[in-house]
């Protein structure tokens, strides 16, 4: 029972993990697909915020850049105020230029060169406007060092005709240090001749503030590049720098976001080192690029967030399934194992009472048949074999008064309740043959008997017989069975037939049935053979019968062998014709043999015993009713064999065996000679010539030829190291 | 058995009675001696009280018989029962005995 319990232990375990690990399989699967689907929406929705960003960036800067170009561009139309007689007519336009929009702090013209000679080669009008103090100062700009013709600008002296936009500087004068970028647009003269740049420069001191507000995330960045790839604004930390990136940053992803944005493309790429997301895309006329940068780990920030959260929950929601299933199966099977394990003990213990119950009922039936004594009269075997542990079928036999007492029945149905039936009318056939000797008294006694509270409507066919072992008289009823066999010795083998009997009913059917007692005589090795119908009704596995005929004809093969050899052969062919077939019936059968019971005298080689012999033989004449005038020559008969026997089977021998038996035979006694002594046939000695004179009588050989003169049937027999002589005296000689 | 001898109107007669089976063959040969010693006389047996006699006993009486022809006297065997009787004649001594 305890390995039940750790049975159902390693149940609930083995349970418990198998369904924990289908559990976080299901969450591991959808776990991930989740996170992959969150990582998505995660980028997903960056992408767009950054899309919206950029734009909104984008927008702002264009338009205020666009308002100067537009500005500058409307305002170099009027390109004919500028007359080279007027070295300040110029600062019409200048003036127009920085009064549209504060955006233009500085405004100059960067006449080609020699327009006006009295400034010499180069002259650059200009207005610088300070927001502080909302004054403007007119300048040439030339005086301040800015020898625009020398330099390597090449925007500033704009012949081609196109506005460009300059690359971003850092400038610093006086109060101003920040970052700058012109507009240039040429302005030509009524012939179309190139007079001078017209240059607006704007303060990018405006793009770190809306650069600063569009930005998303404290921890993102903005950059702005321009169209050679030099940063014009970077929200990190040195907003001045104006390095080329190109001498910087090794990551080959940067190379190509670099590239993509001076090529003025637009998208998104992730670099490795550091982990960024970077969007980028255009500003337009100006060439630059704007570029959002996002640390990685801010992206992955709200999916890792649900990764952990998950995992959480998965590992919570695991251990407490466990410890749920683990207890719950537990708890659940605990009253099944307790139930499980009380039937299994009752189970055992029905077993075991039913195992007692068959051994019982064994113990009822009589089974030593060997211990019977050598020379009662009977020679008997049985054999019963339930279909389960415990049957319906019985059998009996016992000796009482010189007569021989025998039943076999068959109660109806199989099993315990029979088995209890049975019992009852084996008592009550002890029982009452103690003082009733008639078979069909007894039968009609025990039908009686079960009357009484036989609500059930059990019965018992049965057959019962009282055989006088010394007649061979045997009477018997048949009560409802099954009718036995009887066989009559004969010279070679035996005549067997089904008995016919009356057909009383069984008992426990009708109360007060009168049951009819029948009668026959049986001869010596004469045999009854009583049967169950387990016996003609065994099945094989084609449900067929084994039948009456079989039955017979078993007996009548085997019919000289002993009753056990006789039944076990006959037991044996059944088994071998069902088969595998279970067994349907209780199998029942009893073998009995009439032998006459036999006479026996022991005596030794010594001729002085002679007159215990004619005791012996006296004895056994009166007994089997020998008539008296017959007895003299029995008598002498006996003697001159016997005295023969011991004169010659053990030549120097004394104390040697010499056994006379004696059995009644149909009309006659039946007497067996035998000694173990050397090998003497007395049937092949000389017959004396009794014709002979007196003197010429030989004295011996008389003894044999008065034997045979005497006796009927003399034969001799060597057999197994024993001399055998056996004798017939028929009484009605 | 037993053997009785007595001189009955001057012939030697041994009184035969009981039973002459084997184990009383010597004892019979023993009481007998005397007619065995007086075979030259007429003898007699009186077998009146003879129950019974086997080949044994027959063997006896033969020997008796013989000595008695050998030194010519003369054996007469009276009062046989019947059986005894029918011995005798199963075995032919009935024609070799004078019987009475």
């Amino acid at each position: 029972m305890k390995n039940l319990n750790k049975q159902l232990n390693n149940l609930a375990l083995v349970m418990s993990v198998f369904v924990i690990g289908v559990v976080a399989l299901m969450f591991c699967y959808t776990g991930y697909k989740t996170v992959r689907v969150a990582y998505k929406t995660a980028i997903d929705e960056l992408m767009e915020d950054s899309e919206t960003t950029l734009e909104s960036s984008i927008k702002t800067i264009s338009t205020r850049l666009e308002l100067v170009e537009r500005i500058t561009t409307n305002t170099a139309n009027f390109s004919d105020v500028v007359t080279p007689d007027d070295e300040n007519s110029g600062y019409i336009l200048l003036e127009r230029l920085t009064s549209a929009t504060p955006d233009i702090m500085f405004a100059c013209l960067m006449f080609k060169e020699n327009f006006y000679p009295s400034k010499g080669s180069q002259y650059c009008p200009s207005i610088v406007y300070d927001s502080v103090t909302n004054t403007k100062k007119h300048v040439d700009f030339v005086e301040y060092g800015f020898g625009y013709l020398g330099m390597d600008i090449n925007w500033l002296v704009n012949e081609k005709g196109k506005p460009v936009w300059s690359p971003p500087y850092r400038i610093q004068y006086k109060k101003y240090d920040g970052m700058f970028i012109g507009y240039s647009v040429p302005i030509y003269d009524s012939n179309n001749e190139f007079m001078a740049s017209l240059c607006a420069v704007v303060n990018l001191g405006w793009l770190r503030e809306i650069l600063d507000d569009i930005k998303p995330h404290s921890e993102s960045n903005m950059f702005l590049l321009d169209g050679n790839g030099n940063y014009i604004f970077r929200s990190d930390t040195t907003f001045y720098s104006v390095d080329n990136i190109f001498e910087k940053d090794a990551d080959t992803a940067w190379l190509s976001i670099y590239d993509n944005m001076t090529r003025g493309k637009r998208g998104m790429s992730q670099t490795k080192q550091p982990p960024l997301y970077v969007f980028y895309a255009p500003l337009g006329s100006t060439n630059w690029s704007v570029a959002l940068v996002y640390p990685k780990g801010i992206v992955d920030e709200v999916p890792n967030q649900m990764v952990y959260e998950m995992l959480a929950v998965i590992i919570c929601t695991i251990l407490v399934l466990l410890m749920v299933l683990y207890f719950g199966i537990f708890l659940i099977i605990k009253p099944f194992s307790i139930k499980l394990q009380a039937a299994t003990e009752k189970s055992a213990s029905v077993e075991r009472d039913l195992e007692i119950a068959s051994k019982l009922q064994k113990g009822m039936l009589p089974k030593d048949f060997h211990i019977e004594p050598e020379n009662n009269g009977f020679k008997i075997y049985g054999i019963l074999q339930p279909a389960r542990m415990v049957g319906g079928d019985l059998y009996d036999y016992f000796v009482l008064n010189g007569n021989l007492f025998f039943c076999i029945g068959d109660v109806s149905g199989k099993g315990v309740s029979a088995s209890l039936f049975m019992s009852m009318v084996r008592t009550m056939f002890r029982d009452i043959t103690q003082y009733e000797t008639s078979p069909e008294l007894v039968v009609d006694k025990i039908n009686q008997g079960l009357a009484t509270g036989n609500s059930h409507n059990m019965f018992c066919t049965m057959f019962v017989a009282v055989l006088d072992l010394s007649t061979g008289k045997m009477r018997y009823c048949n009560a409802g069975h099954n009718a036995p066999i009887i066989g009559h010795r004969k010279s070679d083998g035996c005549f067997v037939e089904y008995m016919r009997t009356e057909t009383n009913v069984a008992v426990g059917v009708l109360e007060g049935f009168e049951y009819v007692k029948e009668e026959t005589t049986l001869n010596d090795g004469d045999f009854i053979f009583l049967y169950t119908d387990g016996v003609t009704e065994a099945e094989n596995i084609e449900k067929q019968l084994f039948g009456e005929s079989r039955t017979l004809k078993s007996i009548e093969r085997n019919c000289n062998k002993d009753a056990q050899g006789v039944v076990e052969a006959l037991f044996g062919e059944i088994s071998g014709y069902a088969e595998n077939a279970e067994q349907s019936d209780d199998i029942t059968m009893l073998f009995v043999r009439y032998e006459r019971p036999k006479r026996v005298l022991d005596l030794t080689n010594d001729v002085s015993q002679t007159p215990l012999l004619a005791e012996w033989v006296d004895g056994v004449c009166k007994d089997f009713g020998l008539p008296e005038s017959r007895l003299f020559n029995v008598q002498l008969v006996l003697e001159e064999v016997v005295v023969n026997v011991m004169k010659y089977a053990y030549p120097g021998q004394e104390g040697k065996p010499v056994t006379v038996t004696a059995s009644r035979t149909d009309n006659g006694i039946k007497f067996v000679i035998e000694d173990n002594g050397i090998a003497f046939n007395p049937l092949e000695m000389k017959e004396p010539d009794i014709g002979m004179a007196a003197e010429e009588r030989p004295i011996g050989g008389l003894g044999f030829y008065i034997v045979r003169q005497l006796v009927d049937e003399v034969a001799y027999q060597r057999n197994k190291g024993k001399n055998i002589l056996t004798m017939t005296i028929e009484f009605d000689k | 058995m037993e053997v009785e001898v007595k001189e009955i109107n001057g012939v030697l007669t041994g009184i035969l009675s009981g039973r002459l089976d084997t184990a009383a063959a010597e004892k019979c040969t023993e009481g007998l001696k005397p007619l065995f010693d007086n075979a030259d006389k007429p003898l007699a047996l009186d077998c009146k009280g003879l129950e019974f006699i086997s080949s044994t006993g027959l063997r006896i009486l033969l020997s008796l018989l013989k000595s008695s022809s050998a030194r010519k006297g003369s054996l007469v065997i009276k009062n046989l029962s019947d059986d005894v009787k029918n011995v005798f004649k199963i075995t032919g001594f009935s024609k070799i005995f004078t019987m009475e």
